[in-house]
């Protein structure tokens, strides 16, 4: 039997009351993408349950949600390979050569500025830079900025991941004669590897999560990912509310996947920026 | 009578155009009249192409994909879609005129876009394309929203014909019918009917007497602006110049009207209602009146979004010491200018059908706006669509156009901005209207127009 | 011969991959390097450029003209700036405390239960990984006046009046907050509860063998501990607090009237739905520059802390 101590059962109650707040918006989220409009407005607590709205979102030939989600597939993965395969070779020079203190003060510094201020900014000249080399609306467009607004993190992560694979491993393929970049293919890429999954999972949510470069650089559903659209369904004159709510609660699922499959590299991640500085 | 009875349709002529050429090669006995005359038949027929339409998906859409396939199965000519969101419209239009030929046969162009299609010739003006053309009166010209004045440089019903209306949006006035008759009150005709009316059924939170639009609520506003006999700004056709009517003091009585009607008579939230908040609230069954986009009719009455059902009414939006106004929302076609003649011809041929009473009538039951007034007319009486058909019919001598201008986005942000700061309390009504009247100054003589000084 | 001239070649590659082995460090670097040139120093240039010209695209093109400082004036004269600039003060004030409090408090709670932690610690950082657009979609539906859950359980609770939220100009910008304080509470908490747990627990036991009650422990010998790790949590958060944009676009809009409306949402209205390019690239300099104050000294915080700590 466990113990009953009145302190951990509080402890454990304000701990579950909080649990209920985070998990009830995403309760009630679904159970809205469960309803007919006219439940949702009508406001009463029963309701007959329907996929409908799901059927809307993803088999209708009026719904264009399947080519949002295959957008917001390929963004996240293209800027993905885009990312990690400029952050882990930087990444790696910067964690496993002799540089001037100023040089790597500066690289860092500027990597951790661009990420700290707001992409409002960008938004602008990534608009113009788009139009004018006419890609504009369309994956590619969206991807270069996802890769830029996440290529600080993985480089971050990356450089504290290499920093912490043993030298000596390196030092016996360099006496075997490997080149560098040997060396770095073959013996610190594979060590680093369940480093570079945590930042490809961090990378993948972020740009899956990615709203306002998505919303600037795309027009159609060429290239409009899946929170554009669930904007989308609150900016017509009819607000689909039942659609939102398939809409939205499908944009978390990967969230709640994530969470038990690889809590622990989003948590190294995650807090990576402030715990290293 | 109909075009489409004239023309032949393209299968037919394929068949005609075969039987033909067997004729011309086997029997050598035809005369010369006879083989010329079906050479000419053929290059006649040659004229009309396929054509591609690009058009956004709607609530509208379904009911033109119906009046395109009807074109199709009757005519024999061949129509392509090009289906777009809203928000790529207006870039797909222009990059559609950009090239060195269109990839679209017509444009379908918004009320806030169409100016700058007409001013820069980039769609070409019908009478080019066929100097015989004549518009029937029947169809509805939305305060000269299908022309443009090259002297002006605005819209002017003198200008010349650019575009032909395909979708008739314009505000309407709906309430509750069944309510309505209990009580024995018919639809009001001017805002101080509206008030008592909604002081009869104003019962919060299961029941609101009226309800305004205060989120992007400026196109609604800007019928109450007309209603006291000022607008946001105007062209004074004989100076040339542009006024700004916010200054005037009709404006602060229209936001006064305004501001009762909805504080009295609105939902607690009335701050933040927009058009689909309005929507959900009349389609819930909570409210009595409400003035909004007249296309959204067919929501009242579809029973998944609607406890509503066959329980509306609708009329021309009321009036005051101005008289009434319904603000048009729009939206015309084009033909670019960057078309072969066939390919203009082609085009033209698809819209001057599309317009005719009968295609109207078959749209309008596929489920869309149409643009004729006979239409409207004959469909007054008409068990599904009667109760608005008729209210939009009738609401034709009222329509009125919001500015036409580049920086219309701008101005009606500051009225945005300025109605509801007076909607909250944060400036009183005279406050907020010439605080908008400057700014909207401002941003004229900016844009580099000659403006009326503010008094 | 032609055995000579090919071991010369040889040679040659040979010479130009010990070269390129040699400098490996260099040339690895140098597509992070380029990559950033490109997209942040060019970005920067066209933002300088545009703020002093209107902009406009014809036929695909970007056609520029010189307005000189015509967008100051313009500045100097907008009513709405103001308002945002202080929203965005209020909104980031609030938010972060609000979430500060919160997430020490849950990261010294979770670090307190042996049972259940992996799950506490599993459902609080959910927020973090759902798009906020998503999230803004769900609080819209929660906060709805008329149909919304949170209004629907008060007027169970016999609530007569319940609040408007987001249609109340007092309420729309605490409604956004406490959007935030659900979305990036978590954030902090993940933060707060490495430094916890990093705490050294036997000095605890011994305060509390000395007589000190469980709070005095808290106080007087964590806190002091962890002071180091709040400040940068809280600078952090802070920093990016400035970014909000989702929430407001999707729940509010800015609305009502000016009530809510934040710096980066009014730099995106001005650029792309009243199409002022010019202006728009002006308000968001001035944001960069202000933004820039804050991340440097973030900076020169962070790396002052990690010598002491």
């Amino acid at each position: 039997m466990i113990k009953l101590n009145p302190k951990t059962l509080l402890l454990h109650l304000v701990l579950i009351i909080f649990a209920l707040i985070i998990l009830g918006p995403m309760v009630y989220t679904f159970l809205t993408s469960l309803k007919l409009f006219r439940d949702i407005i009508s406001g009463s607590w029963t309701f007959e349950p329907t996929w409908r709205n799901y059927e809307q979102l993803f088999m209708s030939d009026r719904s264009n949600f399947t080519d949002l989600t295959r957008n917001s597939l390929i963004v996240g993965l293209l800027s993905l390979l885009v990312v990690q395969a400029i952050a882990a070779l930087g990444a790696y020079s910067m964690s496993r050569f002799r540089w001037r203190r100023l040089v790597g003060s500066l690289v860092m510094g500027w990597l951790l500025f661009i990420n700290m201020l707001p992409p409002i900014i960008f938004v602008g000249p990534f608009f113009i830079i788009a139009r004018t080399l006419g890609f504009y609306d369309t994956p590619l467009a969206i991807t270069m900025a996802h890769a830029i607004m996440n290529l600080p993190l993985a480089f971050w992560m990356l450089h504290s991941f290499f920093a912490d694979i043993p030298v000596e491993l390196e030092e016996a393929a360099a006496i075997d004669g490997c080149s560098r970049l040997q060396t770095f293919l073959r013996i610190a890429l594979p060590i680093a590897k369940p480093g570079i999954a945590a930042t490809s999972v961090l990378v993948f949510v972020f740009s899956w999560k990615e709203f306002l470069f998505a919303l600037t650089l795309s027009s159609t559903p060429k290239a409009m990912t899946i929170p554009v659209g669930i904007a989308a369904f609150a900016q017509e004159w009819n607000i689909r509310y039942g659609e939102m709510a398939a809409a939205a609660f499908f944009a978390t699922i990967p969230a709640l996947l994530l969470v038990f499959i690889a809590q622990k590299h989003i948590v190294k991640g995650m807090t990576l920026g402030a715990l290293k500085g | 009578m109909s075009l489409n009875n004239r023309r032949m349709s393209r299968r037919n002529f394929l068949k005609g155009a075969a039987a033909s050429g067997v004729l011309l090669a086997s029997t050598p006995g035809v005369s010369f009249a006879e083989k010329v005359s079906s050479i000419h038949f053929l290059r006649r027929r040659a004229q009309i192409e396929t054509i591609t339409i690009l058009i956004n998906d709607s609530p509208w859409f379904p009911g033109f994909e119906a009046l395109v396939k009807q074109y199709v199965e009757t005519t024999g000519n061949d129509v392509k879609l090009n289906v777009t969101p809203f928000a790529g419209m207006l870039e797909k239009s222009r990059n559609a005129v950009q090239g060195s030929e269109s990839e679209f046969d017509i444009l379908n162009l918004n009320e806030q876009w169409y100016m700058q299609f007409y001013a820069g010739g980039l769609v070409t003006p019908i009478h080019d394309i066929n100097p015989d053309f004549e518009l029937d009166p029947n169809v509805i010209e939305y305060d000269a929203a299908t022309r443009w004045d090259e002297s002006l440089r605005y819209s002017s019903p003198d200008g010349a014909l650019y575009g032909l209306p395909i979708n008739g949006n314009i505000q309407l006035f709906f309430y509750r019918q069944d309510l309505f008759d209990e009580k024995g009150l018919a639809a009001p005709t001017t805002w101080d009917e509206v008030e008592s009316i909604a002081q009869t059924f104003h019962n919060p939170p299961g029941m609101h007497g009226f309800s305004l639009r205060t989120i992007g609520g400026n196109w609604e506003f800007q019928a109450y602006l007309h209603s006291y006999g000022t607008s946001a700004v105007s062209l004074d056709l004989a100076s040339g110049e542009w006024m700004v009517g916010l200054a005037d003091p009709g404006a602060v009585e229209a936001l006064k009207t305004w501001l009762r009607l909805g504080r009295e008579y609105g939902p607690a939230n009335i701050n933040a209602m927009g058009q689909a908040e309005n929507l959900a609230l009349m389609a819930s069954g909570r409210l009595a009146q409400v003035h909004m986009v007249g296309a959204a009719a067919p929501n009242y009455d579809n029973p998944d979004t609607s406890v509503v059902v066959g329980k509306m009414g609708a009329g021309v939006v009321p009036g005051g010491p101005g008289g009434r106004a319904t603000l048009s929302g729009i939206w015309v076609m084009g033909i670019p200018h960057n078309l072969s003649d066939v390919r203009k011809a082609s085009a033209l041929a698809f819209l001057e059908w599309a317009l005719t009473k009968d295609a109207q009538l078959y749209y309008a039951q596929s489920g869309a706006i149409p643009v004729r007034q006979d239409v409207y007319e004959a469909l007054s009486e008409d068990p599904k669509l009667g109760w608005w058909m008729k209210a939009m019919g009738e609401s034709t001598p009222f329509i009125k156009a919001q500015p036409r201008l580049a920086e219309t986005p701008q101005i009606v942000e500051v009225i945005d901005r300025r109605t509801t700061q007076a909607l909250i309390d944060e400036l009183t009504p005279e406050e907020a209207m010439a605080e908008a009247a400057k700014e909207i100054h401002q941003i004229l003589v900016s844009g580099g127009y000659t403006v009326k000084p503010l008094a | 011969m032609a055995t000579t001239a090919l071991r010369r070649s040889g040679t040659g590659q040979r010479r130009l991959g010990t070269f390129l082995d040699q400098n490996f460090k260099y040339w690895a670097l140098l597509p992070t390097l380029l990559f950033m040139a490109v997209l942040t120093l060019y970005p920067v240039g066209q933002l300088l450029r545009l703020s002093l010209s209107d902009a406009q695209f014809i036929k695909g093109k970007l056609v520029w003209s010189y307005v000189g400082l015509d967008h100051f004036t313009t500045l100097s004269h907008d009513p709405v700036v103001p308002d945002a600039l202080r929203n965005t003060l209020v909104f980031v004030a609030a938010s972060v405390i609000i979430e500060g409090v919160l997430g020490l408090l849950l990261a010294v709670l979770v670090s307190r239960v042996r049972r259940f932690a992996w799950f506490y610690r599993s459902v609080f950082m959910i927020p973090l990984l759902i798009p906020p657009i998503a999230i803004s979609a769900m609080w819209r539906l929660m906060y709805d006046y008329n149909y919304g859950i949170i209004n629907q359980i008060l007027i169970e609770l016999g609530a007569t009046r319940p609040p408007l939220w987001t249609a109340d100009p007092d309420l729309a910008l605490a409604s956004v907050v406490i959007v935030d304080v659900w979305h990036w509470t978590s954030f902090l908490f993940l933060i707060m509860l490495a430094g916890v747990e990093s705490l050294p627990h036997e000095l605890g036991e011994a305060a509390r063998v000395d007589g000190a009650s469980e709070i005095q422990v808290y106080r007087r010998i964590f806190l002091p501990l962890l002071r180091p790790t709040i400040i940068v949590a809280l600078m952090l958060r802070t920093i990016l607090a400035f970014k909000v944009f989702d929430q407001i676009f999707l729940l509010t809009g800015g609305g009502p009237g000016t009530s809510s409306e934040v710096i980066s949402l009014y730099v995106y209205k001005v650029f792309f739905v009243q199409g002022r390019m010019g202006y728009g690239a002006l308000l968001a300099l001035i944001t960069a520059l202000i933004m820039s104050v804050f991340v440097v000294a973030y900076q020169w915080l962070n790396s002052y802390v990690n010598k002491t700590r």
